[in-house]
């Protein structure tokens, strides 16, 4: 336990955390990668399963991969982060994919888990959400969107984004699980995980990823995908869990949309072969969204597919 | 008794986060000049908050179906509030505010209707096509309306509504069809569609492909492979024809900016990294295929750039003489 107290207070000084990245050193929620990281068998892989009972899905994903003891060390405080954006059938994670989720974590030891979110109430509430966490024992931290809520984290390298600003509350957490659903994006052409991350970025900081010329400057409206990437090199979730089982293909990210329904559940490690991954299943190719191959380009993880290791199972 | 309420907008602690006390009397002040110009707007043109509270269906107008909470009106940049990562589209198009309301019916089904006062028709028309999608089958007239799976959109003067269902059950589909006729009927004016979709040679067009737009997110959602190579357009109208061919015809500022523009496209289609068999014949066209095999065809005409994907050159050339420039 004393090392993940260290870790917590390695991670409070956020003008060390540049530092740290820099020097390659693990943190909590930089499992994938490392030498002695326990997931990095995993690091290669992604696991992709297909069924109607979408939590069954997410759990044998995560078995596939290793188990959720891989990602989630016992004794340890768990920050979930679904997408919540919008109560529009196949805009959000969904409820049984989140219980399924909660109760591996609980499973693996989490002393605590926690959804982190700056949506209101009414957004977990209207998607199921916030009942699945009551039901589960699970927390919900509903953050306000003041900027003091946010803390400053130097991006070192950053392209675009020079400095994140990021809930002081995920600093409370040692272990973060990605959990966002795979959608068409009016901006983007798509998100997934590394636009995800986004929900623990203030909306101020979130806001300066567009700029003003974006409609008649290209450099303009790739900055936001360069925004995103670069805050994906300083925030690394130790686990991606991805609702691929109903979204939309258009009118994202709101909706509604078009809904596609591949019935999948896509977990790993590595964020960018996953959203290469995902992005196929309504006929994208990962070196089309510039998001994915920027992310390719900063060493963030394998665009090539050919290059993967993609587990597959039906249930 | 239902309630509105405001949302006073995470754009005002954008301007100036270093001023928290400031920030608060400029919300304050900003959100009472938004109401007081969505009043006398609405006084004026039907227009604003209370031109949408009166789109809305009133309690027992169609049967079985209840308002659910409280309104929520979100006006301006404050979108984002509401549609968090995605209200740039709207904004693009030209938004300026949105009554969003939940109505419960039968079997325990929710609906939820969202008015969007767009800036003109023209931008309501825009949104309505981007939005509505290429399958659903036509409600209303005058291809003013389109139900999809478990929505429906209605494009009427320069309102959009769009009306959510959360399943495809019958009691959901038949609400959402009631809500949107009630809405539908309270909407005045009807607005043109842009005259800019002259450009297009209607006899040909596979109208659920049309679409209208105002800047690259739009653009984006028809030709994603080159949307960011050519900036600077004002307006643009694409449609899929029934020759295969989809055509794209986008307006800029001057010839001076087209010609600009072409150049740049020239460049990309000529770049091997993201295009393949690039053909170039000098000012007049370039041509390149895509990682799908088809072939783009660019060519500048004035302050207009068409560019037509899909087809042999010979029958590109043919198809472009069929078309005309809106007067």
């Amino acid at each position: 336990m004393s090392r993940t107290i260290k870790r917590r207070e390695f991670f409070k000084d956020s003008a060390k955390i540049g530092l740290a990245f820099a020097a390659g050193c693990a943190t909590p929620f930089r499992l994938a990668g490392g030498p002695e990281d326990p997931a990095a068998g995993a690091a290669d892989m992604i696991a992709v399963v297909t069924g109607d009972d979408f939590g069954a899905c997410a759990v044998k994903a995560v078995d596939l991969l290793g188990g959720m003891k891989l990602f989630v060390p016992k004794g340890s405080k768990v920050a979930l982060l679904p997408n919540v954006q919008s109560s529009h059938p196949g805009t959000f994670t969904k409820p049984e994919i989140l219980r399924a989720v909660v109760r591996m974590c609980k499973e693996a030891g989490a002393a605590e888990v926690n959804c982190l979110s700056v949506q209101p109430q009414k957004a977990w509430d209207d998607t199921g959400l916030a009942r699945v966490l009551q039901e589960e024992g699970a927390g919900l931290k509903l953050i306000a969107k003041d900027e003091a809520n946010f803390e400053a984290v130097p991006v070192p390298g950053g392209k675009a984004l020079k400095e994140a600003r990021i809930l002081k509350e995920f600093f409370a957490h040692d272990v973060l699980i990605n959990m966002p659903i795979t959608k068409d994006h009016a901006g983007n052409r798509f998100t997934g995980t590394m636009k995800n991350l986004m929900g623990l970025n203030s909306p101020v900081s979130n806001r300066t990823f567009h700029r003003p010329n974006w409609k008649t400057d290209p450099a303009d409206l790739e900055h936001l995908d360069q925004s995103i990437v670069d805050l994906n090199t300083v925030v690394k979730p130790a686990l991606n869990i991805v609702d691929a089982a109903e979204f939309i293909v258009s009118n994202g990210p709101f909706g509604p949309g078009e809904l596609l329904k591949p019935r999948k559940v896509v977990a790993g490690t590595d964020r960018v072969a996953i959203d290469a991954y995902c992005c196929t299943l309504w006929g994208l190719r990962g070196e089309d969204i510039v998001m994915i191959k920027r992310g390719a380009e900063q060493g963030l993880g394998t665009m090539d597919l050919a290059k993967v290791k993609i587990v597959e199972a039906a249930l | 008794m239902r309630s509105i309420r405001v949302k006073p907008g995470p754009e005002l602690s954008d301007v100036s986060p270093e001023f928290p006390e400031f920030r608060g009397r400029l919300g304050s002040v900003l959100l009472g000049l938004v109401m007081v110009v969505c009043f006398v707007s609405s006084c004026r043109t039907g227009g604003g908050v209370a031109g949408l509270l009166k789109i809305l269906p009133a309690e027992g107008e169609v049967a079985g179906w209840r308002m659910k909470g409280d309104s929520q009106v979100f006006a301006g940049q404050d979108l984002f509030t509401y549609i968090d990562g995605g209200a740039d589209i709207y904004l693009e198009y030209g938004f300026r505010t949105v009554l969003v309301q939940d109505y419960q019916g039968p079997a325990g089904k929710t609906i939820s209707i969202e008015i969007f006062e767009m800036a003109n028709s023209g931008a309501a028309f825009g949104m309505y096509a981007f939005k509505k999608g290429s399958k659903g089958r036509e409600v209303g007239g005058e291809g003013r309306g389109q139900m999809g799976d478990y929505y429906l959109n209605i494009w009427k003067g320069r309102f959009l509504i769009t009306l959510t269902g959360f399943d495809s059950d019958s009691e959901t589909l038949i609400g959402l069809e009631a809500l949107a006729r009630a809405a539908e009927a309270r909407t005045g004016g009807s607005g043109d569609k842009p005259r800019f979709l002259k450009t297009l040679s209607a006899e040909f067009v596979i109208k659920p492909s049309l679409r209208y737009f105002r800047g690259p997110l739009g653009l984006n959602s028809v030709l994603p492979a080159l949307s960011r190579d050519v900036p600077g357009f004002e307006e643009g109208v694409a449609a899929d024809y029934d020759t295969g061919m989809s055509l794209i015809v986008l307006r800029y500022p001057g010839q001076g900016a087209c010609r600009t523009a072409f150049e740049r496209l020239r460049t990309a289609l000529s770049d091997p990294a993201r295009f393949y068999e690039f053909q170039d014949a000098g000012e007049d066209m370039a041509a390149a295929s895509d990682a799908k095999g088809k072939t783009i065809y660019a060519t500048p005409r004035g302050d207009l750039l068409w560019i037509v994907r899909g087809g042999s050159r010979a029958a590109v050339r043919s198809f472009l003489s069929t078309l005309r420039r809106p007067q």
